[in-house]
């Protein structure tokens, strides 16, 4: 009897364990597919972009009078129109780009924890009790957005995210050296003149110029010491000029793009599978789940709007996910397990059921 | 005397061994069907979820595929199944967030519902599939009607 009671148990376990695994990879690859859906916005996004751009530069030729026709037909009192910002303040609010969260990474986030309770899997999320002030403890499932790129920290990647930035102008010049600082100040020592910036000068005032600046001292600079005349007209300068082409390139945003290159778009899905059979302490016993989605297409671009659309496929079980999986797993256990949040009893000093 | 008949205990060893063998066989048999009926369930569960991961990458259609490659693939532990019995019956799509809002919207005429196929073009599906599993013999002693079998699958599904 005991021969067979063991092999039920084990038996149940081992289908539990296997259903455990079919739900978040069914659930993984939910999350794929409305990751897909919304890298698929994101080129139809950049094609208004685009829309919005010629109607820009066509607005602006129009004010400059170099089209002849055109302006006639829009009045030359608009200069720019910049109908640009409005499409990328859409696309930064939809897809959270210069956002803390956007609205799009959360409903990969809703729509993959709904998808998760209808496959069996725990699903704590709706249970959070404003009241106590605190999260239920494992929350479960846990989605980690695109924690590759990201390296060993988890923090980032458990905030919905779609790994998408804007792209910027100076991404076409490479020959153009980045931005850094804009150097304000000259010495000039033995002839050679030497560029600084605000960090590097000090206030050394005088009777006849309260306002005069050296090079700053002790700090190992070529010059220490050395008073330091204003760049005036600092934009005027070449170093100055070129710099300030970089930084505006670097300012002018232009489409979404991806944040990663390689581009990097995948989600894991980190769930408790809850069964029937009870653990020691006469509890039932969960399965802890990970599966791990990618989402692969050709690019974001306006251009590529026609091509295949994004395709959520499941991350192969070879040894080397399995050993990244196994390491993501045990952060997030050893995350899960440290976390202690304050009730309200605790904030407010009160003692619940005292006397 | 009788009792010195009946002293000699030659062979009871082997009286007592060939009662044991049958039941120690049987205890066997029974433990590797026991668990040929659990690797059975298992092979079930698999071939579901593998046939809704084919369907999610647009690798099969309709159910009549989906039933197809279930069977397919359960391979080798088809022997415990009765074809006839696996059926699928689809629920109605999930209601998910964005369809909600989009069939709220959809009043507004073909503007909405174009805007709504460029916009929102994944959709929920989920089935219940069930099987009747035919034991192996000395299980089926146990569950002479067979045993059913019941599988849940929910996906959403890119391109729809």
């Amino acid at each position: 009897m005991a021969l067979f009671i063991g092999l039920y148990k084990s038996g149940m376990l081992y289908n539990a364990k296997e259903q455990a695994i079919r739900s978040s990879n069914l659930t993984a690859l939910s999350a794929g597919a409305v990751y897909a859906n919304g890298l698929q916005i994101v080129r139809l996004t950049n094609v208004a972009l685009l829309l919005a751009a010629a109607v820009d530069i066509l607005a602006i030729a129009a004010a400059l009078e170099i089209t002849g026709g055109f302006s006639l037909i829009i009045p030359s009192q608009f200069k720019d129109l910049n109908t640009r910002k409005l499409v990328q303040d859409v696309q930064s609010i939809l897809f959270g780009i210069n956002q803390p969260i956007g609205i799009y990474p959360l409903l990969i986030s809703d729509e993959t924890i709904s998808i998760a309770s209808q496959n069996g899997l725990k699903s704590t999320f709706p249970s959070l009790n404003p009241l106590s002030w605190s999260l239920p403890i494992p929350p479960s499932p846990i989605l980690i957005f695109n924690v590759t790129t990201l390296g060993p920290g988890l923090a980032q990647a458990i905030v919905p995210n779609m790994a998408l930035k804007f792209r910027t102008a100076n991404f076409f010049s490479d020959t153009v050296p980045k931005p850094k600082k804009i150097y304000k100040y000259k010495s000039r020592k033995d002839g050679a003149i030497h560029y600084l910036n605000s960090d590097q000068v000090e206030l050394a005032p005088n009777s006849q110029n309260k306002g005069q600046m050296r090079v700053k001292k002790g700090v190992g600079l070529e010059g220490e010491g050395y008073f330091v005349a204003e760049e005036v007209n600092a934009g005027l300068s070449k170093l100055n000029a070129v710099i300030n082409i970089a930084n505006f390139l670097a300012a002018l945003q232009l489409d979404v793009t991806d944040r990663d290159i390689p581009a990097v778009h995948n989600i894991f899905v980190y769930a408790s599978y809850p069964t029937s059979i009870k653990d020691p302490q006469n509890n039932n016993a969960e399965i802890q789940t990970l599966s791990q989605v990618n989402v692969l297409g050709t690019g974001l671009a306006a251009w590529n709007v026609n091509d295949p659309p994004y395709q959520a496929t499941l991350a192969p079980t070879d040894p080397v996910e399995l050993v990244k999986q196994l390491s993501i797993q045990t952060l997030l256990s050893q995350a899960i397990s440290s976390i202690k949040l304050p009730s309200i009893s605790n904030i407010f000093g009160t003692v619940v059921n005292g006397p | 005397m009788a009792p010195e008949k009946f002293s000699n205990q030659t062979g009871q060893a082997l009286v007592e061994m060939l009662l044991v063998i049958p039941m120690l066989f049987l205890l066997t048999a029974g433990a590797i069907q026991f668990t040929m009926l659990f690797q059975a369930r298992n092979a079930f569960d698999k071939a579901c979820g593998e046939a809704a991961r084919q369907y999610a990458a647009n690798q099969l259609k309709d159910s009549s595929a989906i039933t197809d490659t279930i069977w397919k693939d359960m391979g080798f532990y088809q022997s415990y199944f009765n074809k006839q019995s696996l059926s699928i019956s689809t629920q109605a799509p999930q209601a998910t967030i964005a369809n909600t809002f989009f069939n709220a919207i959809d009043g507004l005429g073909p503007l909405a519902a174009k805007i709504k196929s460029y916009l929102i073009n994944y959709t929920g599906h989920a089935w219940t599939v069930t099987i009747c599993c035919t034991p192996p013999s000395l299980v089926a002693v146990i569950f002479p009607d067979g045993i059913p079998f019941q599988s849940q699958l929910t996906i959403l599904k890119y391109p729809n």
